[in-house]
């Protein structure tokens, strides 16, 4: 009686571990179709209209990035996870200015910046941001300077006004020599942050109307960072 | 490599003090237990120095480190409620719950310890424990203002012992970049950083290493302060 106990609950042990295994770490199914994925968006998230699907780009294995076109001819994004054995909407943005997004919490070598800018727009490139204040801080009689980091990547535009990019590879060297310096103190804090200009055909900024201040979906533990639109007489061009 | 790393990365001092005061501890209960004529059961006694540990601390800033100065304890007062009217009981476990109360002064002892020896293994004023392992170093541009110049690991080896600690002008510093030129003409003072390099084995320092644009002088962020050092000849080369 007892080994037969014994036997059962192993049996179940090692089957509750298959269940959890397939539902945690199984690899991802084919995504959606186009019409799915309309479905999808006007169900979690109806004020988004979606109506056209431009593309679906897959960031990793596990993150996809689907822009899209609702029926007011605005231009957003929708961020798909997959998780608990499904492809699900993490986040819907009705515009789709540049947006930070972070896959893997601190590792800035998972953010990606994402945008789905409207051609009405009429962009011709975009520059993005990694800046640091400069600053200076007397206390106690110990002194401290702040050199100003300001590290640049262009964009231009061809025939898609969509995309992610992974940040350049010496912001991420930049950004872990910081946060591990930081997160070393005894009260960590955060004085980077992420900027862009748009330009337009004429190399002029511009404010792409269309593109900004749309509304959103978010469910909650999708990781993003708003990225702040700079003035062209902030940066310092020497 | 990802552990060899990480251990080059800790406080090896903070570390071996720790496990220190953990072994005079357990010696404590164990001579404790040996003159016990009642003796509790064996498994217990872990459970009562954990208990016994908790207390209400102060906490004391001290040579830039916060320490916890231990004040009340909670600990034994919970044992205590917990043990009464059970008075034989509690007078095996008593003295147990009160030497966890007495570790925290222990730990408070070896961190008072850590701190200047801390200070005499890796003297805080010399670059070289700031900057140990040049070998796979370079360098990167943080603002626009820097040049396309790359790092002289030769110089830098040569100049690691001989760079001169610098008073740091952090306003003037400041000013200076801010007055000479119009908003968005201005240049850097320290452009670069070094990367790739790391402290000195088991100091547990993190730092930021920030180049001056001449190519001589060293800005050493730290997370308790910063560190200014200038040498003869510049550690880069190319660019100009």
């Amino acid at each position: 009686m007892t080994k037969k106990k014994i036997w059962f609950l192993g049996l179940l042990i090692i089957m509750l571990s298959i269940i959890v295994y397939w539902f945690y770490f199984s690899t991802p199914t084919s995504f959606p179709t186009n019409e799915q994925l309309v479905e999808e968006l006007n169900r979690i998230f109806p004020k988004a209209t979606a109506s056209i699907i431009q593309d679906t780009i897959s960031i990793d294995e596990r993150h996809v990035l689907v822009p899209f076109i609702s029926k007011k001819d605005d231009y957003g994004l929708s961020y798909w996870v997959w998780k608990n054995r499904k492809w699900q909407v993490a986040s819907i943005d009705t515009k789709g200015e540049p947006i930070l997004w972070k896959l893997n919490g601190n590792d800035p070598s998972s953010f990606y910046f994402v945008w789905n800018i409207n051609p009405k727009d009429q962009l011709s490139s975009i520059h993005f941001y990694l800046i640091r204040d400069r600053g200076y801080r007397i206390a106690e009689g110990i002194e401290r300077y702040y050199p100003r980091v300001q590290m640049e990547k262009r964009i231009s535009f061809q025939e898609k006004s969509y995309g992610s990019m992974q940040l350049p590879d010496d912001w991420i060297t930049f950004m872990n020599a910081y946060l591990e310096v930081e997160s070393a103190k005894q009260s960590p804090g955060r004085n980077l942050f992420f900027g862009w200009i748009p330009y337009d055909l004429t190399n002029q900024q511009i404010f792409p109307e269309r593109s900004v201040n749309g509304s959103g979906y978010s469910e909650g533990k999708v990781d993003v960072e708003y990225v702040m639109i700079l003035n062209k007489g902030e940066i310092e061009i020497p | 490599m990802e552990i060899i790393s990480n251990v080059s990365n800790t406080n090896v001092i903070e570390m071996v003090m720790i496990i220190l005061g953990w072994l005079i501890i357990v010696f404590l209960a164990y001579r404790m237990y040996r003159k016990q004529i009642v003796k509790p059961k064996v498994w217990t006694i872990p459970l009562m120095l954990i208990v016994g540990l908790f207390s209400l601390s102060m906490n004391l800033k001290m040579l830039e480190t916060i320490v916890k100065v231990p004040i009340l304890p909670l600990g034994v007062w919970i044992l205590y409620f917990v043990f009464k009217g059970k008075n034989e009981k509690w007078q095996t476990y008593r003295s147990y719950a009160w030497l966890g109360f007495v570790a925290n002064f222990i730990f408070f002892a070896s961190t008072l310890l850590t701190i200047p020896l801390h200070h005499v293994i890796y003297p805080k004023d010399k670059l070289s424990v700031y900057i140990s392992n040049v070998e796979n170093a370079s360098i990167i541009n943080i603002h626009p203002s820097a040049k396309d110049r790359s790092l002289s690991k030769v110089s830098l080896i040569k100049q690691l012992d001989t760079m001169r600690q610098e008073a740091i002008y952090s306003d003037q510093w400041y000013n200076e970049t801010l007055m000479n030129t119009e908003s968005n003409k201005r240049n850097e003072r320290f452009p670069y950083l070094l990367i790739g390099t790391s402290s000195k084995w088991g100091s547990g320092l993190h730092t930021l290493v920030y180049i001056e644009d001449d190519g001589k002088g060293i800005l050493l962020s730290t997370p308790k302060r910063e560190l200014y050092f200038r040498s003869q000849d510049s550690i880069m080369e190319g660019g100009e």
